[in-house]
């Protein structure tokens, strides 16, 4: 009887649980989030997609960090004036997002879903999230608002975080991006990593 | 009165007619274009033809920016004005300036050469021998989440060579980038969209200028009544040529009707006729046409200045008929052809005076100051014969009244002069004079900087200025010409040239700089980029393809031959060349590389020192420094004019009376930029080039002062102030102009006219009994 007891109260709160936890996260002011990524890279005509994986730094307001580790180290640094490439700290490239519109609302798209600011998302997309499960979803379709962008469709898929990322270019080509080790902390502690980081490069 | 000079004036007259009917068959041959009168700059053909053909692009170049808070609106609104102004035949179509049509055809001829394309970062990469690092670059490229690589150009470009290439070519400060489809900025959360394109038509044509201010106001207002916040910023010269245009019309309309009206009613009031004004008008028409024809004939062609200038000279020949006329003041009233005789002396030596001081401005070397001379010395000439042969036989005047008031008020001036009673007022007016003239002489400011001359409409200059700022498309103060047989010995130069103008951006001496070999390289570097690349780049094409996880191979196609300037004439990516291949003829083909945040041009006339194929280019300071020599030049040519004239009136009034005739004219040329001055005027070329009608009709008042006595002093005295005010009316007017050459033609007209008549009778010899008549 009691291990009968034990077993329902563990189910019940494994129910609870595990409609409690699908909220998403969305970062304070005074936060930033630390986390892993892997992306892969499906080109059209290409036998296997192209990998990469590494780390991620975000601090609203102030930039994103892109630490690919492999195959090749080189960083990427976002900021309010565009995306900066780095390789053992030596600049390689800079592009203008003013130049590259689509570049532009994938920069917005990646850093306000990895800062939970769904609200803005939601807006762009014209459409809410979608509880399946644990799992929140997003999909964003530029042509269905009559904007000509490089890309179809971005899918969003939401835990406590932003879990994955999938992005579907005009010409078949596609990238899926999938975030681990989500960690949110306060905003000075990522940006000194984020700080420290740029200064290990230098 | 001689038939032979009624002969004479006849047979000029008539040839001069048979002249200018000729030429003008065959087309006007006035030229318009300022810098045509200048001399030739000391520079070589090749540079000023060069120059020429900027100057004419840059003339049908128009720049728009249309900005909204909102992208599409601004980009909406920028094409639908584009639309309107092609389907106008305003913009020409195929010149419309960095479309997205031609970024696709530029990339389309360059991509298949991209082996040969490498940018001067990839080149010194492969020289220190790190062509891992582009491979590595790549990857970074590859793998960012915010690549906009595809898998079509990765598949022939997996390097990413020519992407680099591309963005390196464009060295230029301007902010405008493309933006779907178009070329766009943002400033201050507001995007502004550019229209930049060639006009279909003459900027300085009348009626293209109207039409193309009418298409497009009308398409500016439909646009600001579809959305309220919508800015339209414009620039080109078709807006300061309506715009001088309009100008010239409204002070044509003001001061020539106002000029004309005080001089016939000035005529009517004198005279109580309008035959003397009518008869006078036959002489300045007599004096224009012989005057055009002479140098046409000697020139083949007129500039519209000399012709200004020029006619206005022998609007001098209207002091002729006032003497002429004057001479009708008398109470028993001799026949026409003694009236003329009387007046013979003065106005024939006022004519040789004239005609010896411009004679000595022609030997300037100065087509502008040549033609003025030749054309005034020959019109005057004609002028002078129209009022002693031609006037006296048509005009049928045979009594009048003697005008004693007016006569009488005319010699108040003498009086000052030579009256005892005037003494201590005279020497208190002299010793005032000095002061004003020293004090002034002290405030001459000169300038000769183009830029400040040419009185450009403020609100057009801020516009110009706005469109600049936000774009960062600069004016090209300073550039290079490069000349060389060909294109590809022109493009080896630049590369050249390019080597120093790299190192003096690192060292912060220059901003930057645009040039064709930028895009479009050498045919000896594009052989020297494969052989790098294939040397360095093509042995690591294995690793890098099995790090992208693919079957190895060599994507990049070695074509035979090289990517030419000639790839891109012709196509629709011609415009991305145009501002900067300025001559491309079979053995001339001339280049030029625009710099821009130049910090010391010192620097960079040393580089083109190195080779007379190059020169370093400001317009502006250019133009400045011609406009500076020749208005020494043209003082220069002033004085030695008032030598000569002093020696041939030496002839008759020995050197001291000589001295005392020159004195009026001298001292109006010498007081009149002083004057000025008081006035915060500045001294420019065209001031001086003014000096020379007072230099004239300063020597005319003394003439005639010199050349009367006794009763017949009045008459002169009369007819000087009636020329003095007519010339006052006539061009002292065009002071009020705000066209900065008319202006200053006019203030120095008005000041140097009034002094030479009030200083005129110092010419005068009381003691001295009538002369003999020449």
């Amino acid at each position: 009887m009691f291990s009968k007891l034990t077993l329902l109260v563990l189910l019940c709160g494994l129910f609870y649980s595990s409609h409690t936890v699908a909220e998403p996260v969305r970062l304070n002011q005074d936060e930033g989030l630390k986390g892993k990524f892997t992306q892969q890279r499906y080109l059209e005509g290409f036998e296997r997609p192209i990998e990469s994986s590494g780390e991620f730094y975000v601090v609203p307001n102030v930039g994103l960090i892109w630490q690919t580790q492999a195959p090749i180290a080189s960083r990427m640094e976002i900021d309010k004036n565009g995306i900066s490439q780095s390789i053992r700290g030596g600049e390689v490239t800079r592009i203008s997002l003013e130049q590259f519109p689509s570049l532009e609302i994938l920069k917005e798209a990646l850093e306000q879903s990895l800062a939970g600011n769904w609200e803005y998302l939601e807006s762009l997309a014209g459409k809410e999230l979608v509880k399946s499960g644990d799992i929140w979803s997003l999909e964003y379709e530029p042509g269905a608002n009559g904007a000509d962008l490089a890309f179809e469709k971005i899918a969003f898929e939401i835990g406590n975080y932003l879990d994955q990322v999938e992005v579907i270019k005009k010409n078949g080509d596609r990238d899926i991006i999938t975030f681990s080790d989500q960690t949110h902390l306060p905003k000075e502690i990522v940006l000194k990593e984020f700080n420290n980081k740029v200064e290990a490069d230098q | 009165m001689s038939k032979v000079g009624l002969f004479v004036y006849l047979v000029a007259l008539l040839g001069s007619l048979a002249v200018i009917s000729l030429r003008f068959s065959e087309g006007v041959p006035v030229e318009t274009n300022v810098l045509a009168l200048l001399p030739e700059r000391e520079t070589a053909e090749w540079v000023q033809t060069a120059e020429s053909v900027q100057q004419s692009r840059g003339a049908d170049q128009l720049i728009v920016l249309v900005g909204h808070s909102e992208f599409t609106i601004a980009k909406d609104s920028a094409e639908d004005l584009q639309r309107t102004l092609v389907e106008n035949s305003i913009l020409d179509a195929d010149n419309v300036l960095a479309s997205a049509a031609q970024y696709d055809a530029l990339t389309e001829i360059l991509f298949p050469y991209r082996s040969g394309l490498l940018s001067e970062t990839d080149r010194r990469l492969l020289g220190e021998g790190k062509g891992h690092e582009i491979s590595e670059r790549a990857f970074a490229q590859i793998t960012s989440p915010l690549s906009p690589i595809n898998a079509t150009l990765l598949r022939s470009d997996p390097l990413l060579l020519f992407p680099g290439y591309l963005s390196s070519s464009n060295g230029g400060t301007s902010t405008l980038r493309q933006k779907d489809g178009v070329l766009a900025l943002e400033e201050n959360g507001k995007w502004y969209v550019a229209i930049l394109g060639r006009l279909n038509g003459d900027a300085f044509e009348k009626n293209f200028q109207s039409r193309a201010l009418t298409v497009l106001n009308e398409a500016v207002i439909a646009l600001t009544m579809a959305h309220k916040d919508l800015t339209i910023l414009k620039t080109g010269a078709v807006f300061y040529g309506e715009y001088a245009y309009r100008q010239a019309e409204k002070e044509a309309a003001f001061i020539g009707s106002f000029s004309l009206l005080a001089i016939v009613l000035l005529n009517i009031l004198v005279f109580r006729s309008l035959q003397p004004l009518l008869l006078s008008m036959l002489a300045i028409a007599s004096g224009i046409t012989s005057g055009l024809a002479v140098t046409l004939l000697f020139f083949g062609e007129l500039h519209l200045l000399a012709l200004v200038f020029g006619a206005s000279l022998i609007g001098i020949a209207v002091d002729y008929s006032f003497h002429y006329f004057c001479e009708r003041f008398q109470s028993n009233l001799p026949d026409p052809i003694n009236r003329a005789k009387a007046i013979r002396s003065g106005l024939t030596l006022g004519l040789v005076s004239s005609v010896l001081g411009f004679l000595t401005l022609s030997l300037t070397p100065f087509p502008g100051l040549q033609q003025i001379a030749l054309f005034s010395a020959a019109g005057l000439t004609v002028a002078y014969l129209t009022v002693l042969h031609v006037i006296p036989r048509i005009d049928r005047a045979k009594s009048g009244s003697s005008a004693d008031q007016l006569r009488n008020v005319s010699m108040y001036l003498y009086g000052f002069w030579w009256q005892d009673s005037f003494k201590k007022y005279r020497v208190g007016v002299i010793l005032v004079v000095l002061a004003i003239g020293a004090f002034g002489a002290f405030k001459i400011t000169v300038d000769d900087d183009v830029r400040s001359l040419q009185s450009l409409p403020e609100i057009l200059q801020a516009e110009e200025q706005k469109i600049r700022e936000l774009s960062g498309i600069d004016n090209q103060t300073y550039q290079y010409f490069l000349r060389g047989n060909s294109s590809d010995e022109v493009l080896g130069q630049e590369e050249e040239l390019r080597r120093d103008l790299e190192r003096l951006k690192e060292e912060g001496n220059l901003g930057g700089y645009q040039a064709i070999s930028k895009l479009v390289p050498s045919s000896g570097r594009q052989v020297e980029n494969r052989k790098l690349f294939d040397e360095k780049l093509v042995p690591l094409l294995d690793d890098h393809f099995a790090a992208l996880g693919q079957v190895s191979g060599n994507p990049y196609d070695i074509p035979e031959e090289q990517v030419t300037v000639g790839h891109i004439t012709g196509s629709k990516a011609e415009p991305a060349l145009s501002r900067l291949l300025l001559v491309d003829t079979p053995g001339v083909v001339i280049h030029a590389v625009s710099l821009t945040g130049v910090t010391d041009p010192d620097i960079l006339s040393e580089l083109a020192d190195r080779s007379e194929n190059i020169v370093l280019v400001n317009q502006a300071e250019g133009l400045s420094q011609t406009f500076g020599t020749y208005r020494v030049k043209s003082l220069v040519m002033l004085a030695i004019a008032y030598v000569v004239v002093w020696v041939f009136l030496s002839l008759r009034y020995g050197i001291g009376g000589a001295i005392q005739v020159v004195i009026p004219s001298l001292g109006a040329v010498l007081l009149a930029p002083c004057i000025l001055a008081l006035f915060g005027q500045t001294f420019t070329f065209f001031n001086a080039i003014s000096l020379m009608l007072v230099f004239a009709i300063g020597l005319d008042y003394a003439l005639f002062n010199r050349e009367s006595s006794g009763d017949k002093k009045s008459r002169s005295m009369l007819a000087n102030g009636l020329s003095a005010l007519s010339t006052i009316f006539a061009f002292g007017l065009l002071g009020l102009s705000n066209t900065y050459a008319i202006h200053a033609f006019g203030v120095t007209i008005f000041v140097g006219i009034l002094v030479a008549y009030a200083l005129a009778p110092i010419a005068s010899d009381p003691k001295q009994k009538e002369m003999e008549t020449l």
